[in-house]
């Protein structure tokens, strides 16, 4: 059987045993836990350069060219895309919390291949690495937004080859991250884990798995077309050479739609965890909610004419994308609704986990429906390219994705680190970075109704009072992620000591020692029963 | 009567010694040609000229255009209501198809398109919806300057609004224009341009070059794309079946206990 509560034989995993030491024996790791823990690392410092990047742009537009010049306002928003979308919130849930957790909630000891786990991670280093190096060399910093949209991709003097050729780079590693996640699922299941045993979460990381394999390499071939353009200048994409723009738009968005479920899914699989242990409940109605992922990741697959109504299309493929967009809209209702209905007659208990899992039920809600007002024909055409669209992603992915990676930092925080944060002050950052949320995000809705264009350095007066707002809004928000993230960091070290099952989980990871040891189980389990075992209701 | 000098080609294969660009070449202060004949919405011939007897904004498009062409006569729609002229009184537009192929019906289609949210403020009089035969198109086109080219789905063409005196003298061009200011998304005209020029028509004086820059309508389907495409879905179908076969691999396969044995 597992281990014994409170007991400690073995010693964490990031006690150093091989022959290296130090940095050297995390880089050459292939302990899943250590590689996720790294990942974790490396997310979170870009997203606070991303963070930054969003400050200064609110800044400008609380007072258009005081602090910052146009162009570099044009170079402030596309490194902030490019670091949130490529470098932090693509990767991500599965490389973080995917890597640590997925082996541990099907009792296995490591993914399928370790060692390919590793070459993602060096892939994914090496490819951010790669990114950040645009900035500083070959000519300005990337302005033409995360999109790279042809044709002014091919002729800005600015080094996109250079970020391009890093955002390829980290494909690879995205790949590859799918490819481990997949047969891991498959073939490392602990005896009598049964695909309807696995965790939720499992079954987000199984659905977005294929999809990183599937929609990734589409990425890779239209971002080596664009090299091959600007630097052997073939016409893939330049209307004067017989190519076609819209073509990079589609090939573009074939690939970037379905990143975004490589995004959410996952975090909608961290809700289905959190909710059920905070509820005292099994998930209610587990099956919807792990097929529902798969009917997500299939759909999904098949929108992206949605991102370009306006760009030229026939009326069949509008209707048809607007109606598969509507489609997609209710396996994400599906998971809403089981999730509240998890709720509903448990015995809530409000530790910070649940109240940061809560939010994304209610932000990402606010940006799925909003979702459903940008797929409609005629509303598109109102708010295409506004500020309407800015407040959608971002309740999507910041409300969604992001609050999904501060809960699972929340909830598994105990048993990455071994200790305990104060409850207090993570409730406290939540409130800062709630109300603040609402006040930058909530007013972009407003502009972008009313016509303000998105990734413009400057406006007309009538805008400025919501964008007064929406800047004061930004700082509330920092304000909210500073005292988090000093209460995590702080906790590190200071925090008392994590017992093995803080929360009263039921899913594996809640059976080993916090922080478990190298070899995660040092016997396999056998599972019996579904995961959330809580008993009759 | 076939002008074997027309610089106008109708059609790519028509091109003869030098086609001319897609483009525009003003030609302010001269004239329609008098006997460029036309066929109305309800398929009566009509002589272009007599349509002419106010001053009038004319507009070149073809109606099965899916680009700015329809954006142009929206926003034409539209200038009627915020205008200070009257139309019918003080001004007429014609909308003028130079595809041949276009016919009568497809002229009172978009009549009704444009005209029936418009009401009766704008009656049938105030705003023609022409097509005409392929010599009077090259005829007029070239009279205006107005050059265009056949492409595979649909016409290369500028998109511009021809500022008529009466009697049918070319007093001034609008360029339809996305960078000109007070020009909003996606086509609108700024109404102080339009009825400035009408009344200068009005006046029998000619404008001067419009200095915006102007929009082309493009129907934009590279010759390659088709193969391209191919390529595309070539692969694509590659990579689904190899996903397919790697899913049936991983499901035959029995399973293997963790790596480092165990249980």
């Amino acid at each position: 059987m597992p281990d014994q509560p409170g007991t400690r034989t073995e010693p964490p995993y990031w006690a150093d045993e091989g022959r290296r030491r130090g940095l050297a024996a995390w880089m050459m790791s292939t302990d899943h836990k250590r590689i996720g823990v790294m990942y974790l690392a490396a997310l979170l410092s870009f997203f606070s350069v991303g963070v930054l990047l969003g400050f200064l742009m609110r800044l400008n537009l609380l007072s258009p060219g005081a602090v910052i010049k146009a162009q570099t306002y044009n170079e402030l928003f596309t490194m902030h895309g490019l670091i949130q979308i490529f470098l932090f919130i693509i990767p991500g849930v599965p490389v973080a919390f995917g890597n640590f957790f997925l082996p541990i909630l099907i009792g296995a000891r490591d993914m399928a291949f370790p060692r390919i786990n590793r070459l993602s991670w060096w892939l994914y280093v090496a490819g951010a690495l790669i990114v950040l190096l645009s900035l500083v060399i070959e000519g300005r910093p990337p302005d033409t937004g995360w999109t790279f949209y042809a044709p002014y991709s091919i002729r800005t003097p600015a080094s996109i080859s250079l970020a391009v050729f890093g955002v390829f780079v980290m494909g690879f590693s995205s790949i590859l991250t799918g490819l481990n996640f997949v047969t891991t699922i498959h073939r490392l299941r602990a005896p009598g884990m049964g695909w309807f045993r696995m965790p939720a979460f499992c079954w987000t990381l199984y659905a977005t798995g294929w999809v990183q394999m599937l929609a990734t390499p589409i990425l890779a071939i239209t971002l080596a077309l664009i090299i091959l353009s600007r630097v052997f200048g073939i016409g893939f994409f330049d209307p004067a050479r017989g190519g076609d723009p819209i073509l990079f738009e589609h090939l573009f968005w074939t690939y970037s739609h379905p990143a975004v479920y490589i995004m959410v899914l996952p975090a909608m699989g961290i809700i289905s965890e959190v909710v059920p242990v905070f509820s005292r409940k099994s998930l209610y109605g587990y099956a919807a909610v792990a097929i529902s992922a798969l009917g997500i990741a299939s759909i999904g697959y098949l929108v992206w004419g949605h991102h370009m109504f306006t760009s030229g299309m026939s009326d069949t493929a509008r209707v048809v994308f607007s109606f598969l967009t509507f489609l997609v809209a209710v396996p994400s209702g599906v998971k809403v609704f089981n999730w509240v209905a998890t709720l509903y007659k448990g015995s809530v208990k409000l530790d910070a986990p649940l109240i940061f899992a809560l939010s994304f039920i209610f932000l990402f809600s606010i940006g799925g429906l909003t979702g459903l007002i940008i797929g409609s024909l005629a509303p598109n055409l109102h708010v295409h390219g506004t500020y309407f669209i800015v407040a959608h992603f971002h309740y999507v992915m910041f409300g969604g994705a992001g609050f999904a990676i501060l809960t699972a930092l929340h909830y598994w925080f105990p048993k990455m680190f071994g200790r305990m944060y104060s409850e207090r002050r993570a409730k406290l950052g939540w409130l800062f970075l709630f109300v603040g949320f609402q006040f930058l995000y909530f007013s972009m809705f407003i502009l972008g109704y009313k016509g303000m264009p998105r990734r413009y350095f400057d406006y007309p007066p009538e805008f400025r009072t919501l964008n007064i707002v929406s800047t004061i809004g930004s700082w509330i928000l920092v304000t909210g992620l500073v005292i988090i993230f000093a209460n995590l960091i702080r906790s590190l070290r200071k925090g008392p000591r994590a017992p093995r099952d803080p929360w009263g989980g039921k899913t594996l990871e809640w059976r080993i020692p916090s922080p478990p040891a190298a070899e995660n189980f040092r016997t396999a389990p056998v599972i019996s029963d579904t995961p959330y075992d809580y008993g009759p209701e | 009567m076939a002008r074997p000098s027309a610089v106008i080609p109708i059609s790519a294969e028509a091109g003869s010694a030098e086609p001319a660009r897609p483009g525009l070449t003003e030609a302010r202060g001269g004239r329609v040609p008098a006997d460029v004949m036309a066929v109305d919405d309800r398929g009566a011939a009509v002589r272009l000229i007599d349509l002419v007897d106010r001053p009038t904004a004319l507009a070149l498009v073809y109606y099965s255009c899916e680009h700015v062409c329809p954006l142009v006569l929206g926003a034409l729609g539209a200038l009627t209501e915020t205008m200070d002229l009257a139309p019918g009184r003080d001004y007429r537009l014609i909308t003028m198809s130079f595809d041949p192929a276009d016919t009568a019906a497809d002229a009172a289609t978009a009549r009704t398109n444009y005209t029936k949210p418009l009401g009766p403020a704008v009656p049938d009089a105030a705003w023609a919806f022409l097509t005409a035969s392929a010599d009077d198109i090259a005829r007029l086109t070239e009279a205006l300057g107005f050059h265009f080219e056949r492409h595979s789905h649909g016409f290369i063409h500028p998109s511009v609004l021809i500022i008529l005196e009466p009697g049918g003298r070319i007093s001034s061009y609008i360029h339809v224009s996305r960078t000109s200011y007070g020009v909003g998304y996606p086509v609108t005209f700024p109404p102080g341009t339009l009825s400035a020029a009408l009344r200068r028509a009005a006046s029998g004086a000619t404008g001067v070059e419009d200095a915006a820059p102007l929009l082309f309508c493009y129907p934009g389907e590279p010759p390659a794309q088709a193969r391209f495409f191919g390529l595309m879905t070539a692969m694509g179908a590659g990579t689904l079946v190899l996903m397919a076969l790697f899913f049936v691999y991983l499901s035959t396969l029995g399973k293997r206990p963790s790596p480092g044995g165990g249980g």
